[in-house]
């Protein structure tokens, strides 16, 4: 195969990273995200408490750092051709027209999740406004859970500005639009301003949901104890270890927290220098992302929930919302200016969190829009957040209705899952594992055990596959040993709602449509089918219209000679 | 706490916040011996 564009170019001097340590600092702010605190204590709790880490570390050995490597090597492999988005970087990588089309996801994934990441991001923002101004003071668990929900009814003002939630997005957005149009010097600083900033806030919040012990208790929860939500979390219960349904949340967190099969990655990975590390880096950047989720993000939610209102309360409740519509109220409970503190670091952290994460997903269509219609910096970055705007709003708007929800199911974990298994593929057994391993190990400074050779060439992808088939096929209640044992005794696969197979059909929505008689709960459960098909649409849109774009400059690539033979 | 979550606590967090210094401190170190040599 001969690449006309593959003249070993150097990227132009002001599209380069500053610093090896901003690079792994954007890098690792791009991994660290609002899953770190949330998502990962939540599924420990879920998934069999200490056992959980185990599993979770095996899998970040043989998968988590399987694939940094994959996505770093395949990045900078494309940026020596000057190619820095996925789908002329995965194009250059093999023969054949698909490749430049499956590297489509690679854009697609990161206007679709930004369009509803940043409106987490702005409720964090909006959140450390709040805290400042003492908006939780004197309110009970039901108000500030009441106060979120309020919040993101948009008709809703909670300090008299009208349309806030709206209005804070697009500030977030704006926000994220004028970093981006400083380019990498932009993103780098935001890095290198944020991530030791969060950080230091975690430190803080983590000492002090350590520190909480038992001075928690109350008339209302007499039991509470932040000693027992850490047993909890750290006690392993080995039985576990043989459930299927552990393992597969273990690499599914695996995959999310590392922001992998985004193409975030591998846009970073094609500034950097021909000859230039990635060994070293990847892995640093990989364990910072790990020290930030396994150190910070499991002492600071559990703890303090568990430390006033008690361990059954958080095995009930634990979820994504706590963050908004738990954590004020618990702040509230060690005083009036401690409360405040706590809650702009709190959200503070979880906003430089997201933002380190939000400027990474900018930067393929950036990257792809420079490379192939010459857009410059301010151009690409006013675009992406036209596109971000476009998509974005119908989840402000219709988030009651399951829009967000659903952008998240299918850009945001889906499609994640399918690009991932696929540049896996391409990287070990069509552009070929020996021409990789001697791309990861071009210019390293430590040597990567030959064993990850192995690894990566079957390991990875069959776990990947494994990931990609139980999501496909989810057996009922999540019950997997329950399930392979009907099958063996010859009954049928019964399927959960949460399959990819019985979400394509609203399943669990029909089934809850046909079992209530109540015509107020019927309607709103055909709102929220229309919306989850609108959105769907919406998503369809985006990817036919990247595609398209693909297109067009493979045309055009082709009139410049610039195309494979 | 009980000792057997305080153990597996100090065990995990000790490992990952060693091995994030670990990898942090070759990378500084490799990047000043990289600017010695440049310069």
């Amino acid at each position: 195969m001969i690449d006309l564009n593959s003249q070993q170019q150097l990227p132009t001097p002001e599209e380069a990273w500053g610093s090896r340590l901003g690079l792994i600092l954007a890098m690792a702010g791009n991994a660290v995200g609002l899953g770190n605190f949330l998502r990962f204590p939540v599924q420990a709790v879920q998934n069999g408490g200490g056992a959980f880490i185990i599993p979770y570390l095996i899998c970040f050995l043989v998968m988590g750092i399987p694939l940094l490597l994959i996505e770093w090597s395949t990045g900078r492999y494309g940026g020596k051709s000057n190619n820095h988005s996925t789908p002329y970087i995965l194009d250059s990588m093999a023969k054949g027209k698909i490749w430049k089309y499956v590297g489509v996801f690679g854009i697609f994934t990161n206007i679709a999740v930004v369009a509803y990441y940043t409106y987490i991001e702005s409720w964090t923002l909006s959140y450390v406004l709040h805290s400042l101004l003492g908006t939780f003071e004197g309110m009970s668990q039901s108000e500030v859970t009441m106060f979120f929900d309020n919040y993101v009814d948009i008709q809703y003002s909670t300090i008299g500005i009208p349309y806030e939630a709206v209005l804070f997005y697009v500030l977030v957005l704006a926000l994220n639009v004028f970093i981006l149009s400083k380019g990498l010097g932009g993103i780098e600083k935001a890095a290198k301003i944020g991530m030791p900033l969060l950080i230091l806030f975690g430190i803080i919040l983590a000492v002090m949901g350590l520190s909480l012990g038992e001075s928690g208790r109350s008339g209302l929860f007499p039991e509470a104890s932040a000693w027992d939500g850490l047993n909890f979390l750290w006690t392993p219960q080995y039985d576990s270890l043989l459930n299927p349904k552990v393992w597969l949340a273990a690499a599914g967190q695996i995959f999310f927290t590392l922001s992998v099969g985004m193409g975030t990655i591998h846009c970073y990975a094609a500034y950097i220098k021909p000859k230039e590390d990635i060994a070293l880096n990847s892995i640093s950047a990989g364990f910072m992302n790990e020290f930030v989720e396994v150190v910070l993000g499991s002492s600071i939610v559990i703890p303090i929930a568990a430390g006033y209102l008690g361990l059954n309360w958080v095995l009930e409740n634990a979820g994504f919302g706590m963050a908004f519509q738990t954590m004020p109220y618990l702040f509230q409970q060690w005083g009036e200016i401690t409360a405040a503190f706590a809650g702009v670091l709190w959200f503070g952290l979880l906003f430089f969190a997201g933002i380190t994460s939000s400027l990474a997903m900018g930067t393929p269509w950036m990257g792809f829009m420079k490379d192939e219609f010459a857009w410059n910096r301010k151009q690409g970055a006013w675009s992406f957040g036209f596109l971000a705007l476009v998509m974005g709003l119908p989840t402000v708007l219709f988030y009651q209705h399951g829009v967000f929800e659903e952008y998240d199911y299918w850009a945001g974990t889906v499609s994640l899952v399918v690009f991932a298994l696929l540049e896996t593929i391409l990287f070990s057994w069509i552009f070929g594992i020996n021409k990789g391993w001697r791309e990861i190990n071009e210019g390293s400074d430590i040597k990567i055990p030959d064993i990850y050779k192995f690894i990566i060439k079957y390991v990875t992808p069959l776990l990947l596959l494994l990931v990609f088939v139980s999501s496909l096929l989810t057996p009922e209640n999540n019950d997997w040993t329950a399930n392979i044992l009907r099958l063996a005794e010859g009954k049928s696969w019964l399927l959960d709602n949460s399959s990819i197979i019985r979400q394509i059909s609203h399943h669990g929505l029909k089934e809850q449509w046909e079992a209530t008689t109540i015509p107020a709960v019927k309607e709103s459960l055909e709102q929220k089918m229309f919306y989850s098909n609108m959105a769907r649409l919406l998503l369809i849109g985006l990817f036919g219209f990247i595609s398209f774009l693909v297109y067009l400059s493979h045309r055009k690539r082709q009139k410049e000679g610039k195309t494979k033979l | 706490m009980n000792l057997t979550a305080l153990f597996m606590m100090a065990l995990t967090q000790g490992l990952v916040t060693a091995a994030t210094g670990y990898f942090l401190y070759r990378v500084l170190s490799s990047s000043s011996k990289t600017k010695k040599l440049d310069q």
